[in-house]
């Protein structure tokens, strides 16, 4: 009691600081950027075998690549076979065909990882070859042999009418499940602007179904279904909702539809796709 | 003499009471670190919680009075939902994050439970489970149609593949709702055991060349329902000018 009757408050105030000092040294931060920049990263990690695996992603190099797309390729012949009954000559012309797109996607690779060994110590010419190497993974990822490719384009010259028939059959019944898939995918986004009841998303479904499924699919499928909507009659749709939501709705449509054009480039609609949308009528038992 | 028996005992003082204070300062930088965090977070779940908000107030005729209460349930879930998913970032290694939509979902569910009427909750919970039901499926034929187009499936497999994703369905798994935006590049985690079964031998080697990711909790989800603040939280006069306009149902203004 008597000793801090003692202190000094000046030497006690030093004392603080000096305190202060001290701790703050213990303490030390170490400023400096919290993340190494993207593009340095990029520069350090980036050689050939990153550029494997950046086309060729987890099986990581040309030769195991190849395989699995061949792999896939194969499934797709077979279920043509399984399909259709090929004969030999129709097999062959039609493995002729996929491995022209498989050469094809190969001298793609060999051509990117050229420009590639050119430019990888410079970030900013990095970036540009980046953009060319995506279309390169999403090939990897979806096959080659889809719309555009050799081998659906030597398909119909190959097939005999009832062949043609078959398969356009199971094709026909692929687009139309994924069709589907997308319309309950779009209407559960939808849902973020526009509560449904269960009533409602069916008649917004048989509305939908009304219209051919896309022959394309892709990252604008959703885009594509919404669009689809945005193009209904308001009258089909007032029809479905109250004026509240159908308000709500319209703002959000509006949006939607101006991707049109890029809709357009993307090959997932036509212009005379549009005209179909007008004649779909909505299911009676849902507009409430 | 004094000095000396003294000094320790303020050095040890002063020391204790700079730490204190630093420590207070640390916690209370900490606090307004992790607010400005969840904050971010707080931005991207409430579009979560007006989506909620809108299908409950599309399936129960609320009263003035029921709404500021499940209005303010709402708030307080996207808040705690924003601060639980800054932690789980922090410790990744405990496991995945939950769905923010689906701890909303349930925390304004059980304030639902206390404030609507039998009736009110009935309607609800009879339309709640079907969304859910629908929700469901459309993750599953998502992924399946994506399978479709890589793997070559028969009807047969869909269907098979369908039903064993229901059968085994995990909440996170509505996660797969925004595969679509991946264009096919990537594919969803899905258990082998679930699946392959279902595979022929080649389209099993296939699948598991493909590049599986995780899909995240917030794509393209987060369209902000209309505003309508003043609906909810009660306020007869705003909200009556506001349903004059625009009602509910077609011809008759929402309820006051």
């Amino acid at each position: 009691m008597r000793a801090t009757k003692l202190i000094d408050p000046f030497l006690a105030v030093l004392l603080f600081i000096a305190a202060q000092c001290l701790a703050a040294e213990d303490d030390e931060v170490v400023v400096g950027p919290l993340t190494v920049n993207s593009q340095e990263q990029m520069m350090q990690r980036f050689g050939i075998a990153d550029f494997d695996q950046m086309v060729f992603q987890n099986v990581g190099n040309p030769k195991l690549g190849r395989q699995r797309l061949q792999e896939q390729i194969n499934l797709q012949l077979k279920e043509l076979d399984h399909e259709c009954h090929l004969t030999d000559s129709q097999k062959k012309r039609l493995e002729l065909a996929a491995r022209g797109d498989m050469q094809r996607f190969m001298d793609e690779v060999e051509v990117q990882r050229r420009k590639f060994d050119a430019i990888k110590n410079d970030p900013d010419a990095l970036n540009n070859v980046w953009q060319e190497i995506q279309p390169l993974q999403l090939k990897m990822a979806r096959g080659l042999t889809g719309p555009g490719s050799l081998l659906l384009k030597i398909v119909p010259k190959t097939l005999t009418p009832e062949q043609a028939k078959s398969y356009e059959a199971k094709m026909s019944e692929r687009r139309l499940y994924r069709y589907r898939a997308n319309i309950a995918v779009a209407l559960h986004m939808l849902g973020g602007t526009v509560a449904l009841t269960q009533a409602q998303s069916e008649a917004f479904t048989e509305l939908l179904l009304t219209l051919p499924a896309p022959q394309s699919a892709g990252q604008y499928d959703v885009y594509l279904i919404i669009y689809r909507i945005s193009d209904l009659p308001p009258e089909k749709l007032k029809a479905l909702l109250d004026d509240r939501r159908y308000e709500a709705l319209k703002r959000q449509l509006d949006v939607y539809r101006a991707s049109r054009n890029v809709l357009i480039e993307q090959g997932m609609i036509e212009r005379e796709d549009l005209a179909e949308a007008a004649t779909a009528t909505p299911a009676p038992e849902a507009q409430r | 003499m004094q000095i000396r028996l003294t000094m320790p005992i303020v050095i040890a003082l002063t020391l204790a009471c700079a730490a204190r204070v630093r420590s207070e300062d640390a916690a209370a930088a900490k606090e307004e670190q992790e607010n400005a965090e969840a904050q971010q977070y707080v931005q991207m779940i409430q579009p979560l919680m007006w989506r909620e908000l809108e299908f409950i107030r599309l399936t129960c005729d609320l009263t003035p009075e029921q709404r500021p209460k499940i209005k303010a349930a709402g708030d307080k879930s996207v808040k705690l939902a924003a601060r639980a998913f800054i932690k789980q970032q922090r410790m990744p290694q405990v496991g995945l994050s939950q769905n923010p939509a689906e701890v909303v979902r349930k925390d304004i569910a059980k304030v639902l439970q206390e404030t609507l009427t039998k009736e009110q909750y009935a309607a609800y919970s009879a339309e709640a489970a079907k969304r859910t039901a629908s929700r469901k499926k459309a993750a599953i034929a998502n992924v399946v149609a994506q399978l479709d187009g890589a793997l070559y499936l028969t009807q047969r497999q869909r269907e098979q593949i369908s039903q064993s994703l229901e059968a085994n369905w995990q909440e996170d798994w509505e996660q797969w709702l925004s595969l679509w935006q991946y264009g096919g590049r990537y594919f969803p985690q899905i258990p082998d055991k679930y699946l392959t079964p279902h595979l022929s031998a080649e389209q099993t080697q296939v699948w598991q060349g493909f590049q599986k990711v995780g899909l995240g909790w917030w794509g393209g989800y987060t369209d902000r329902q209309p505003a309508d603040d003043e609906w909810w939280d009660g306020d007869v006069a705003k909200a009556t000018g506001k349903a004059a306009a625009v009602s509910d149902k077609p011809g008759k203004p929402d309820k006051e």
